[in-house]
Formats: C-alpha cells, structure tokens, sequence
C-alpha cells in the first residue's frame, strides 16, 4: 500500500510538473522560466521531506519559511520553540506514607537563518549555497522532594538541579531545488554545522529534613564546553510558493 | 499527557480497501490539474478535512476523528475537530496453574474538541497561504481492574487538558472540491492527569496517588492534508 501511495505520490508530481498551466490554456505566452521562477517576494513554508518519502517540519521545528528578496537570493528560516512546567505529587500509602513532589521548568529555543544564493541550472532547476547563524538555548530546572512518614514525624531529602545549554554556531548549506510547478519545489541539501556549545549544571541535595533540623546539604557544580562540527547529512524538503 | 492534535478522518478510512480507495482517489484528481476557477471557498461552502500521516496513506489514527471546515468569506473560514478515542479491553488468564489475576477488564474514553478561525492571505491563488487559531479542550479517563484470589489491582484516572493554538499553513487548490495542505501548529495548553493506583498484594493493602498539573507549549510539527470541499 505505501509503495502503490509513494508511486502516486511521485506521479502526481511528475504530472503537476508537466501539466500545461492555466496561463498556457488561457492563450498567453508563457515563458515557463518565468513561471517556475521564484521572483522577488516570492514566500514559501517549508517542510522536511525524511527517508522513505515521511512528511515532516523542515529541520525538526515548529516553523519555516523562506522568502525571496531577488530572483537570486533568499532568506531562509527555521524556529523551534518549547516549553513545558509540571507539578506532580505522588503518594504512596501503606502502614507508612511516601510523598514525592516534583516540579520542572523546561524550555527550549532553537533559531537558525539561512541566506541563500540561488544559481539556475536549467529551466526548472537551481542550485544554491547559503551560510546563516544558529542560535540554541535550554533550561532544564528541576526540585524534587521526598518526605516519609513512619508514625514518627516526617524526614524529607531534596534534589535541586538546574541545567542549562547555550549553543552558537553557523551553518554552510549547498543544495539543488527543483520547481516541479510553479508553487512547488523539492529541495535536496548537504549542510555542515560548525557550533560553540556551553553546558552547566548546579545540584544541590540535602537530606535529613525535619521539623526541627534543615538537614545536611552537598551541592555540586559542573560545567563543559565544545566545539562541533558535523554535516547533517542530505536533507530534503519541499516548498510550498504562495 | 501528549494532546493528538491531529486533524480528524474518521476512524474507518484506516480500512486498508478504503485507504487504497482514498489514495487513488485523490491521486487521480490530482493528476487532472485542472485549473481553479474563482470563488470555489466562496460563503457558505462546506468541506471535511483528513489528514495524511507521514507515509502519505490515510492511516496512523487511533480512534474516530472528524472535522468540518465552513467558510464564512473567500478569505476567511472556521473549522472545528472532533475526536473520540474509546477502549476496551476484557483479558483471562484460563490455563494457569498458579494465576493470580484471572480477570482484567480495561476501558478508557477520551474526547478532544478544537476550533479554528482562520484567514486566509491571497484566496485568488491557488496555493494560498493561511493562518489562524482558537480554542482546544479535552476530556478523559482510564479505569482497570484486575480481580485476582490473592493479588487484586484497580486504577482510576481522570485526565483533562485546556488551551489555545496557533496554525500557519499554506493550501494549493488541485481542483474546486480538493485542496492539498501543509501547516504548522503551536499549542499552549494547561493540562491536569490524577491517577489512584490500588494493588492489594497477600491482603496488604498499597494506594498509590498521583497527581499532575502543568502548562505546555510546543509545537505540532508538520501536518499535511486533504480538504474536500461540497
């Protein structure tokens, strides 16, 4: 069923590509150039297109979009963005009471921008190279509390912790993007990545707490940083002109 | 919990015949290309909206999911989804020598609305490209009970989410009833789980109690779909 669904797929892009346009019935002289062309202003979304023909967000995130400043050059870019806060509390009852309270701060933002110079190859087929900035950060903040109760009065132990990432880098891209209508194109790309990454993190754990006694505390510090440098790999997309 | 956030089909398009059928379906009236005439989104028309899963097949759904779409203008329309998610599950343990949970009966139901009101940039083209939001809410809970001689379990959980989400998508008109689109979705939602675990373990008695309450924001990744308009 997949492979019948992926040949239609393909086919439905093999005919878009080759159907006469609506401009073409209507009579007027259609330079095809100019109609597959990305123009000026020319804006597209764009979505990743992963191994097996999966549809999925260009580059992992919530959103892209590209949009041309000439018939050559066109910015590109790529937000991923997340955040999440969670209390729990869990208890546990049995001839003694375990109480565990958790609460967690967890966010993430991703930037990365893209400027891209495009070159045409033949009529419906260009390739380009772009060089852009990346921008990485993540908090994780983290407290957890344990207090058992025994019938004698209740001992707690607690772990903080908080962990953060702060990433700059740049990217080099060179690819080939085919217009397979005058909306749509199919992106291929190699792209390597050069980044500058921070890590660090701060625990505390402090154990024996009770009414009376604040408890003994260890705290702990660690911190790490590293330069990458990776390809990404082909990566394909589509974009959608509108 | 992890919200679908999924456009809707309804749950029996995940029949493999009926899966096929769609997909040639919209593959042969994609392949005419005929070209859109003007005000086929115009006011008062009505469309159901499916969505593709990433292997292009007409799959990927667990439970029955619909949507309507309703355009109020060219370049305005509402939508709202629907999705409905009911389990259940009945197990026996015959045979065991040694069994300790002869019976486990397992259901859950869980209901999500959303709304959209969208608007759309450039309707007169064929690809045009839209954005929106509004309003999301969902309902559910999950009960198990496994009635054993010696070891007996029962859990009860009530999960609850509310918030709102923005969408940015582009639509490409393939003919006046079929539209193919591609959007992006970012969703702000306050979620609730309360779930009371009970195991009765040689007649000793453990209650587990587990409460969580958060806030969300993340994004819905890539959707890609159909949109039947009549």
């Amino acid at each position: 069923m997949k492979y019948v669904l992926l040949l239609a797929s393909i086919s439905l892009f093999v005919a878009t590509a080759t159907a006469p346009s609506a401009q073409a019935e209507s009579g007027e002289t259609v330079s095809s150039v100019s109609t597959i062309n990305p123009g000026p202003y020319s804006r597209a979304l764009m979505f990743g297109l992963g191994s097996n023909f999966n549809l999925t967000s260009f580059q992992g995130g919530v959103f892209s979009y590209k949009w041309f400043t000439s018939t050559t050059r066109a910015h590109r870019f790529t937000t991923d963005l997340g955040f999440r806060y969670m209390t729990t509390d869990d208890t546990r009852r049995t001839e003694s009471e375990i109480n565990d309270e958790t609460n967690i701060l967890d966010a993430n933002v991703r930037i990365n921008y893209d400027l891209l110079s495009y070159n045409q190859v033949s009529r419906s087929v260009y390739s380009y190279w772009g060089v852009g900035p990346t921008v990485r950060f993540q908090i994780v903040d983290s407290e957890w509390t344990r207090t058992t109760s025994s019938g004698n009065q209740p001992i707690s132990s607690k772990i903080d912790e908080t962990e953060y990432q702060v990433g700059l880098g740049a990217s080099f891209t060179v690819g080939a993007e085919w217009f397979v209508h005058s909306g749509i194109s199919i992106s291929a790309e190699y792209a390597l990545n050069v980044s500058y990454n921070i890590a660090n993190r701060d625990r505390e754990l402090t154990s024996g707490i009770t009414q009376t006694n604040p408890g003994s505390t260890i705290e702990e510090e660690g911190s790490t940083s590293s330069i990458n440098l990776d390809g990404s790999g082909a990566r394909v997309g589509i974009s959608v002109y509108f | 919990m992890n919200p679908p956030n999924k456009f809707h089909i309804n749950g029996s398009v995940t029949k493999p015949v009926l899966k096929s059928f769609l997909g040639i379906f919209v593959l042969l009236l994609s392949l005419s290309v005929a070209p859109v005439t003007e005000g086929q989104s115009g006011r008062d028309s009505n469309s159901l909206v499916f969505q593709i899963d990433p292997m292009l097949s007409f799959s990927g759904f667990d439970g029955f999911k619909v949507s309507y779409l309703n355009h109020s203008s060219s370049d305005r329309y509402w939508r709202i989804g629907a999705t409905f998610n009911f389990g259940y599950e009945y197990r026996t343990f015959d045979g065991s020598e040694d069994r300790l949970a002869p019976d486990s009966r397992s259901y859950d139901l869980f209901v999500r609305v959303h709304y959209d009101r969208i608007f759309t940039i450039n309707p007169q083209k064929s690809i045009s490209f839209y954005s929106g939001g509004g309003p999301r809410i969902g309902l559910g809970f999950f009960n198990e009970n496994d009635d054993g001689v010696l070891v007996s379990f029962q859990e009860d959980a009530l999960m609850f989410d509310m918030g709102a989400g923005i969408v940015a998508g582009v639509e490409w008109r393939i003919l006046n009833m079929l539209s193919l689109y591609g959007e992006y979705g970012l969703n702000l939602m306050y979620f609730s789980h309360k779930t009371e675990m009970k195991t009765s373990e040689f007649g000793v008695m453990i209650i587990d109690t587990f409460r969580t309450n958060g806030v969300e924001l993340f994004g819905t990744g890539a959707r890609i779909g159909v949109i039947l308009r009549f």
